[in-house]
């Protein structure tokens, strides 16, 4: 007889309703005769255009199953699903664990994820408003891209430039805060900003009014949190904050900053009433970055056209060759794609979100892989049952209904753990992100409805699969209990496996690779001594003054080892870019400067390679001496440093004066900032009148006792400037918070390779429990014949071996890619040494092998006679 | 089921068939048959769906047949024409007959009404 392809086949059987059988002899009926007559492919042709017509037919019939019949099948479903989860209790524990575990990790990436991407977007007209950042050519190849932008920018485009809004400069302090009542406040957050702030950054004033808030020099506004803290409960409006002896009177108050923002504030004064606090430099040097210029733009804008019209305008008030190229920063993009100089906070990366967002697949998919493994091994136990309904008249969409009830009444579950797992874990969540989120199911309805969505899909899936494999055996094969999944299966259910630990081996080497950096870069010779060494900034010019007496007073303290100062702070990027030109040679070159105090070198532990340092009895060095370090004596291609003229400049902040000195000394290359760059050339300069202002002390302390040496330095400060707060900063804490970003990626990628392991080997170990139970009579058969324990767990647990084995092949060269290309972001990098990946296979293997073990181990030990008689 | 006395012309064809092929009346043959005598196509969907609706309002009857080896092995469902069935199909054949009767003379002047 002649039938049909076997695909049009498949789809009649899907198509017709299950219990019509005399339609789909019909079909064969009707496609045998069209054979006969019109030939097959026009009898396909029409065979899968009747197929096509009887879909309507499904959704009369079903329309009446429903009616009569659905809820008390359902109620069966469930009764049964009850019993079968119970029964089995390991198993429904495996598969609830491993779900929970998979979908809180899932929620809380994407809670990460979405906050990331959130930043900036929540102000209004976020995509007008820009920044004004740029290129600042150094000499040589010194181009630093930079976020802030001197004082005078602003000025020089408001009301010149075609299709900009507003304009306005912030720029960041910490200070005193001092109310009518004398209370003071040290304020970490405040900021000066220009009136039209408001029109850019829209914040929702709680009072007050947005548009004039900042109009009157002596205006000032608060942020829900700062003004109940300085007012109470009482109404802020009209009363007196004062700074630096200037009295400002709150206009507004503001809801308290968003934290997705690339920069945050409490308290904005605006600029008009403080531009008298300025230093000179700010006020008057042009290639000065202390504030940041933001614009908000009109809807026709064109950003590079803009950024031409900036640089012609300033090219003609600067002058020289040596203008900065200005560009445009679209603001909603800031937090996650710039990475310039002197960002105002540490920015999130798209690379880490991309990672991020991957990994929360996998682990979806890791848990996905492993509840479908374990259904359909779970499955094989029910064959009885499933043909006993089959010979019962059951139809497959019934027997489809109580596979998919069972796995969505666990999925469900897990859901639900999940969330309860979220919301108790947040916490902790919060500590390893460095983010303040929360979850919340009433605020946030999008998250509920996307795990219900995830959870239903994966139920749906989880439990089709089982159920139409089985379905496939006939009725009389699956009452006779004797299946035997075809080959093609186990590979399918292999290959899962086999995906599932590649990903974990991958993820694990990958670990290990960023830990093995980042020990490096921590235990890396920094070429100076890191520890114990307090950095406090002088604040103001005045203070800076009062070097000296601040050395006297802090020498005679025992906890002190020793007292330095520079214009840098230690752990920054080096600046203060100058021409410096080699005796004989025609042009200069450009080379950072720090002006430093005597004694800085021996204080921060720096080794004098050549020459000697500065020092006090030589009263010349203030101006005929220079110190390199290596990296500058490269740079200026000099062969014997010690004694070489070399004509540079000095500056105060507001006058150049040309300074002829001799090369005194050679200091070994010591990083200032991290390692993510190259030792950059610095020379050296002893702080004097013509040089600019120190404005870091570093203290060297004792190793006991640092809380009361801390107290002591406080102490002095307070005696000596009492103007303005005590700050200070441990190097080695500094030096930490450049690494920041790597350690929190560190710390969740360990957190989630852990977790995917994790998920593998509970997978693999309900597995083995399956398998070991299907094949309890071969067991039973080799212990009779005489197989040892060992040679039994060798036997039972060699199949999964064999895949770990494979896996840890795939996973390698993955994970060898993916870290080779993030250590580029390193100047300095760790070797990835071949031990990390034999580390990571054994360990995989081990884990894989103890998951294993338990089962086999059991029924290796059993009796072999109940083994046989076991059915 | 109130509201479904009344017969679809389809249906009508359909019962009619059903009785024409006597104890013969299975899905495929009722195909071929409307399509022989009147020329027209009947999918297989709009078929099943018709004696589907016909058996659910009472209309028809149908009994499995044995399977056999022809046909995949799948049996043939049979019909008959229940007694309501014949009942309404009369009523449907009398309506139309009266209306014939009542149309008068001259105004169909092809087909006199009376003959």
């Amino acid at each position: 007889m002649k039938m049909p392809p076997k695909f049009l086949l498949r789809l009649m059987e899907t198509l017709c309703p299950d219990n019509r059988p005399d339609l789909k002899g019909d079909f064969l009926e009707l496609y045998e005769h069209r054979e006969e007559t019109l030939g097959r492919s026009k009898a396909n042709r029409k065979f899968l255009v009747d197929c096509l017509t009887v879909i309507p037919l499904n959704f009369i019939i079903k329309e009446e199953l429903r009616s009569s019949n659905s809820i008390p099948m359902l109620s069966t479903n469930l009764k049964i699903a009850r019993r079968n989860l119970v029964k089995n209790k390991m198993y429904t524990v495996i598969n609830l664990l491993g779900l929970t575990v998979g979908l809180t990790a899932c929620i809380l990436i994407t809670l990460f994820v979405r906050d990331e991407l959130s930043f900036d977007k929540h102000f209004k007209d976020a995509e007008r408003i820009f920044r004004i950042a740029a290129n600042y050519n150094q000499g040589a190849e010194g181009i630093v891209a930079s976020a802030g932008t001197s004082y005078l920018i602003q000025p020089l485009i408001e009301g010149n430039s075609a299709g900009v809004e507003h304009t306005c400069r912030i720029n960041f302090q910490s200070d005193i805060i001092t109310l009518e009542n004398d209370k003071q406040y040290l304020e970490s957050e405040i900021l000066f900003a220009d009136s039209t702030f408001f029109d850019i950054f829209s914040l929702r004033f709680l009072r007050g009014d947005p548009a004039t808030a900042l109009d009157k020099p002596e205006s000032v506004v608060l942020d829900k949190l700062t003004a109940e803290k300085y007012f109470g409960y009482a109404d802020p409006i009209g009363k007196f904050i004062e700074l630096r002896g200037k009295q400002f009177s709150v206009t507004g108050v503001i809801e308290e900053f968003p934290a997705n923002s690339h920069f945050t504030c409490r308290i904005v004064f605006p600029t008009s009433g403080i531009e008298e606090f300025y230093p000179d430099w700010v006020l008057k040097n042009i290639t000065g970055r202390n504030s940041y210029t933001y614009i908000k733009t009109q809807e026709k804008f064109n950003p590079r056209e803009f950024a031409n019209h900036v640089n012609k305008v300033v090219g003609e008030v600067w002058g020289g060759d040596r203008v900065p190229k200005f560009f445009l920063q679209p603001v909603p993009e800031i937090h996650l794609e710039s990475n310039l100089d002197g960002e105002i906070r540490p920015n999130g990366s798209k690379t880490d979100v991309y990672i991020f967002s991957a990994i929360a697949l996998i682990i979806l998919v890791l848990a996905c892989i492993n509840y479908v493994n374990l259904s359909m091994a779970g499955s094989l136990q029910r064959s009885k049952e499933v043909g006993m309904k089959k010979a019962l008249g059951s139809t497959s969409r019934m027997q489809l209904a109580q596979f998919q009830t069972e796995s969505l009444l666990v999925v469900m579950t897990g859901g639900v753990l999940a969330m309860f797992l979220c919301t108790v874990s947040m916490p902790l969540f919060n500590s390893l992100t460095g983010k303040s989120l929360t979850f919340n199911l009433v605020d946030d309805p999008l998250i509920i409805t996307a795990v219900a969505v995830v959870a239903i899909f994966i139920g749906l899936i989880a439990g089709g699969f089982p159920a139409l494999t089985l379905l496939r055996f006939g009725t009389i094969g699956l009452l006779s209990g004797k299946l035997q999944f075809k080959n093609k299966k186990s590979y399918f259910r292999n290959s899962l496996i086999l995906f599932q630990f590649a990903i974990s081996i991958t993820l694990i080497a990958s670990t290990l690779i960023v830990m093995d950096q980042i020990n490096f870069i921590r235990n890396k010779e920094l070429g100076v001594n890191t520890e114990h060494l307090v950095m406090i900034p002088f604040q103001t010019d005045e203070i800076s003054h009062k070097y000296e007496l601040f050395r006297n007073e802090l020498l005679k303290k025992p906890s002190v080892l020793g007292v330095s100062a520079s214009t840098n702070k230690v752990t920054a990027r080096v600046s203060g870019w100058r021409p410096y030109v080699v005796d004989g040679a025609k042009e200069d070159i450009t080379i950072p400067t720090v002006d430093v105090s005597h004694d800085f070198f021996e204080n921060m532990g720096a080794k004098i390679l050549d020459g000697r340092s500065f020092s006090r009895e030589h009263k010349a060095d203030f101006m005929d001496a220079y110190i390199l370090n290596e990296a500058a004596v490269k740079s200026l291609g000099l062969r014997n440093p010690v004694g070489t003229p070399l004509l540079g400049y000095a500056f105060t902040g507001s006058v150049w004066t040309e300074k002829k000195a001799r090369i005194i000394g050679v200091v070994n290359d010591f990083h200032f900032a991290s390692l993510h760059s190259n030792v950059e050339p610095v020379v050296f300069s002893l702080a004097s009148e013509i040089t600019s202002p120190l404005s870091w002390m570093q203290v060297r302390i004792k190793g006991e006792n640092i809380r009361n040496t801390i107290k002591s330095l406080e102490g002095t400060w307070t005696t000596i400037a009492p103007e303005r707060p005590f700050q200070f900063e441990f190097m080695d804490d500094a030096l930490r918070q450049n690494y920041y970003a790597e350690e929190r990626f560190l710390r969740l990628f360990i957190a989630f390779s852990v977790l995917s392991i994790l998920l593998g080997c509970l997978g693999l170990f309900g597995l083995t429990a399956f398998m070991t139970k299907r094949r309890t009579k071969e067991i039973g058969i080799r212990k009779i014949l005489g197989a040892s324990t060992g040679k039994l767990i060798g036997v039972l647990s060699s199949d999964f071996l064999k895949h770990v084995t494979i896996a840890n092949v795939i996973g390698w060269p993955v994970a060898y890619y993916l870290m080779n290309n993030w250590l580029q972001n390193f100047a300095y990098q760790t070797r990835i040494s071949l031990w990390i990946f034999f580390g990571t296979g054994v360990a995989a293997l081990v884990v894989a092998f103890v998951a294993v073990l338990y089962h086999s181990l059991s029924a290796s030990r059993a009796n072999p006679v109940k083994a046989l008689r076991y059915e | 089921m109130l509201f479904r006395n009344s017969l679809g012309e389809f249906e009508e064809i359909v019962m009619l068939t059903i009785g024409v092929l006597a104890g013969n009346a299975y899905g495929l043959a009722i195909k071929m048959e409307i399509e022989k005598r009147l020329g027209r196509s009947v999918s297989m969907g709009a078929l099943h769906t018709g004696l589907y609706r016909l058996e659910e309002k009472g209309y028809l009857r149908s009994k499995l047949g044995e399977p056999t080896k022809v046909r995949g092995g799948k049996p043939k469902r049979f019909f008959q024409v229940t007694a309501k069935g014949q009942r309404i199909l009369k009523e449907a054949m009398e309506g139309r007959q009266q209306l014939w009767k009542d149309i008068p003379d001259g105004v169909f002047k092809l087909f006199p009404s009376k003959p």
